[in-house]
């Protein structure tokens, strides 16, 4: 399997859909999401003797994926961040707003957001991390991971209730 | 405690598992990516461990080739008679040469001692043979002392002028036993070294008659032999590190007169001297490099830093060449010293996408024909590549155990390199993710990681040898070298240590 070219790409054909999905939401753009998605796949095939059998194969892989993708990032990037939020409205946004949206959309929005935010957007929202972990995974402090979430909810916020808007 | 928001679930539920369509052109590129020589090292790093230990298994399975090599040749427990002590003194007396097997045979204990005291009938013959083995060879029994009723080995090398040949003459002692069926000695093999005397290896009482370079043995002897088969072998015996000639005996049967002076024979009192010899050789190396972390380390994420190192460092080959003085002992134990001065390579490729430049810009304005200047920050993408070098001058110490047959020399080597100094050159990412010099006495960050001196190397090596000449072999030398130390200072919170898998050639020149 770890040198067993066929196996690998079957390997990646199966997972390589699902992992650029997960790429996506870090990345800016699909390039990106595509570079991301090469990194990983190698140290995927690189680590393969590393995998326990002790949980799941796809979260170790998305695990490597997402690694991948905060490694591309430097650090600095968001701790350096600076987004004049301060001009934003705070107008209120029903949840069911989220799900008028599609996916494509979503992704869409998400990737407009600066990196820092989108990153720990990300991973607290949809991956599931706490603050603590995600200060530990980025370097940050803890607090600083609060505050950039609930920024990036705002932004994020803003940016829905403009497409509505918009289009109405 | 966890923020909650309704609207997070509904991302998570759209987003989680979002799929896209599969990215097939991407496949091609990873592939490409990977190549062979890249999956190769990979394997090589997963299995350095295996790797490691299976060359170590080679080089003992090398030392024991090299034992076993040297002692194939297992000759038959060697029939004796008793009372060596006084059948010496007799021969002593009668000033023939003897070379008594008592220390020896005392230490084996073997058991035919006792029973041979009793029962044996004695008889000491001579056999000779000619040298010259393209000639039919010419045997026969010169004499048989019946006066000695025990028969010590002894051997002895005469010459015999009137016919100009070397005639060896070796005793064949037969031990009496009553149920003999064999009588004659139907097989001598000779060794065929380049010496001027024949050696007897094997003798074995056979009832046939000799086919080839056959020794008949007079009946009245034959008759009265041992059925067990017996041999003399005079340099097995003589090669024995245990065999040991009482000196009064010695200085008495080894008189300069019947003294040979064939090189092949056993001379008791010539003791050999150490040799020496000096090595000139250059190795090819192949590198591996093993980051972990140092006791006091301070960083956040140790792991992504060694991460990010071994993704902007690929080893590379590196060479190395010395020179080195060998003393070799008349046990084939070796000690070396000298020189070695190697290179480790290394390329160092870094990319930074999000990297942002300052340019000042010279603005001349047409109408005033003024100059100013003006700043413009420009984002892109940041390539750096450089080569890095580690130098190293080490003093090698090393024990090495050779032997040799024919022209083929076949050894280990094992030992520590003591390090003089290591320079290095190129360039590493920082703690912070910077790319910086490491140059040896430069001033920036990544400079300070390093040391000046490593303190020492493990060694080994298998060493193959052929003689081109009898003063110059050529040397082909597999070698490991794995660095105890680090080469980063203590303070660095990484450990960066090499192990080096080398094939060195060279000339040694013998004195």
């Amino acid at each position: 399997m770890r040198e067993d070219r066929q196996s690998q790409q079957l390997l990646f054909q199966r997972y390589a859909g699902k992992m650029l999905g997960v790429c996506m939401r870090y990345a800016r753009n699909r390039q990106e999401a595509e570079d991301i998605l090469q990194d990983g796949f190698i140290k995927v095939f690189d680590n393969m003797h590393r995998f326990r059998f002790e949980g799941s194969f796809e979260g170790w892989i998305r695990r490597i994926m997402i690694n991948t993708a905060l490694k591309s990032f430097k650090k600095k990037s968001f701790k350096n961040e600076q987004i004049g939020l301060e001009n934003y409205q705070e107008d209120s946004c029903e949840p069911d707003i989220y799900s008028q949206l599609s996916e494509q959309e979503l992704l869409k929005i998400i990737g407009e957001l600066p990196d820092g935010y989108r990153v720990v957007f990300n991973l607290y929202v949809i991956e599931g991390y706490s603050h603590k972990e995600i200060g530990e995974l980025l370097g940050i402090q803890e607090s600083t991971s609060r505050s950039q979430l609930t920024k990036a909810r705002k932004l994020l916020q803003q940016k829905i209730l403009g497409i509505f808007k918009s289009a109405i | 405690m966890k923020d909650t928001y309704h609207s997070d679930d509904i991302l998570r539920g759209k987003l989680q598992d979002y799929s896209v369509e599969t990215p097939l052109h991407l496949w091609d590129k990873i592939d490409q990516k990977r190549s062979f020589s890249y999956k190769v090292k990979n394997q090589l790093k997963i299995h350095k461990v295996k790797i490691s230990l299976a060359l170590l298994l080679l080089l003992l399975l090398g030392s024991w080739g090299i034992y076993h090599f040297t002692h194939t040749t297992q000759y038959p427990e060697i029939a004796f008679t008793p009372s060596i002590q006084a059948a010496a003194s007799q021969n002593l007396n009668k000033g023939t040469s003897v070379a008594t097997l008592a220390n020896d045979l005392q230490s084996k204990k073997t058991p035919l001692t006792s029973s041979v005291n009793e029962k044996s009938v004695a008889l000491n013959e001579m056999v000779t043979s000619e040298k010259d083995t393209k000639k039919p060879a010419q045997q026969s029994v010169t004499s048989i002392d019946k006066n000695i009723n025990v028969d010590p080995l002894e051997q002895k090398n005469l010459i015999d002028k009137n016919q100009n040949t070397v005639v060896e003459k070796a005793p064949i002692s037969v031990l009496a036993k009553s149920d003999s069926s064999h009588k004659k000695i139907t097989k001598v093999e000779k060794t065929s070294q380049k010496s001027t005397s024949q050696v007897f290896n094997e003798v074995v009482l056979n009832t046939e008659q000799p086919k080839k370079n056959g020794f008949i043995a007079p009946k009245n002897v034959l008759a009265q032999s041992t059925p067990k088969p017996f041999a003399f072998t005079p340099n097995s015996i003589l090669n024995r590190k245990d065999f040991v000639i009482p000196n009064e005996q010695l200085s008495l049967s080894l008189d300069t007169k019947t003294r040979p002076f064939d090189r092949g024979c056993a001379d008791f009192n010539r003791k050999e001297k150490a040799r020496f010899s000096v090595d000139a050789f250059t190795t090819l190396d192949y590198n591996t490099k093993f980051l972990g972390t140092q006791n006091n380390n301070t960083l956040e994420e140790p792991d992504n830093y060694i991460q990010q190192r071994e993704n902007t460092e690929t080893s590379r080959y590196g060479w190395g060449a010395g020179a080195r003085v060998s003393v070799i002992f008349p046990v084939n134990v070796s000690l070396r010293t000298g020189l070695f001065y190697s290179q480790i390579h290394e390329r160092f490729n870094y990319e930074d996408t999000m990297a942002n430049r300052t340019i000042i810009v010279t603005v001349i304005d047409d109408a005033t024909q003024t100059e100013s200047s003006d700043t413009v920050s420009q984002a892109g993408t940041r390539v750096m590549e450089s080569f890095n070098y580690y130098r190293m001058l080490d003093i090698p110490l090393l024990v090495g155990y050779t032997m040799h047959r024919g022209n083929m020399k076949i050894g280990i080597n094992g030992g520590v390199l003591f390090n003089i100094f290591m320079k290095q050159k190129g360039h590493i990412l920082t703690t912070t993710y910077q790319p910086s010099r490491i140059n040896t006495n430069g001033i920036e960050e990544a400079t300070s990681y390093f040391q000046e001196t490593i303190g020492f190397q493990l060694y080994g090596s298998l060493e193959l040898g052929y003689a081109i000449n009898d003063r110059m072999d050529f040397i082909l030398e597999p070698n490991i070298r794995h660095m105890v130390n680090s080469v980063t200072q203590f303070n660095h919170p990484i450990s960066q240590r090499y192990t080096t898998y080398g094939l060195a050639t060279g000339l040694r020149f013998n004195f």
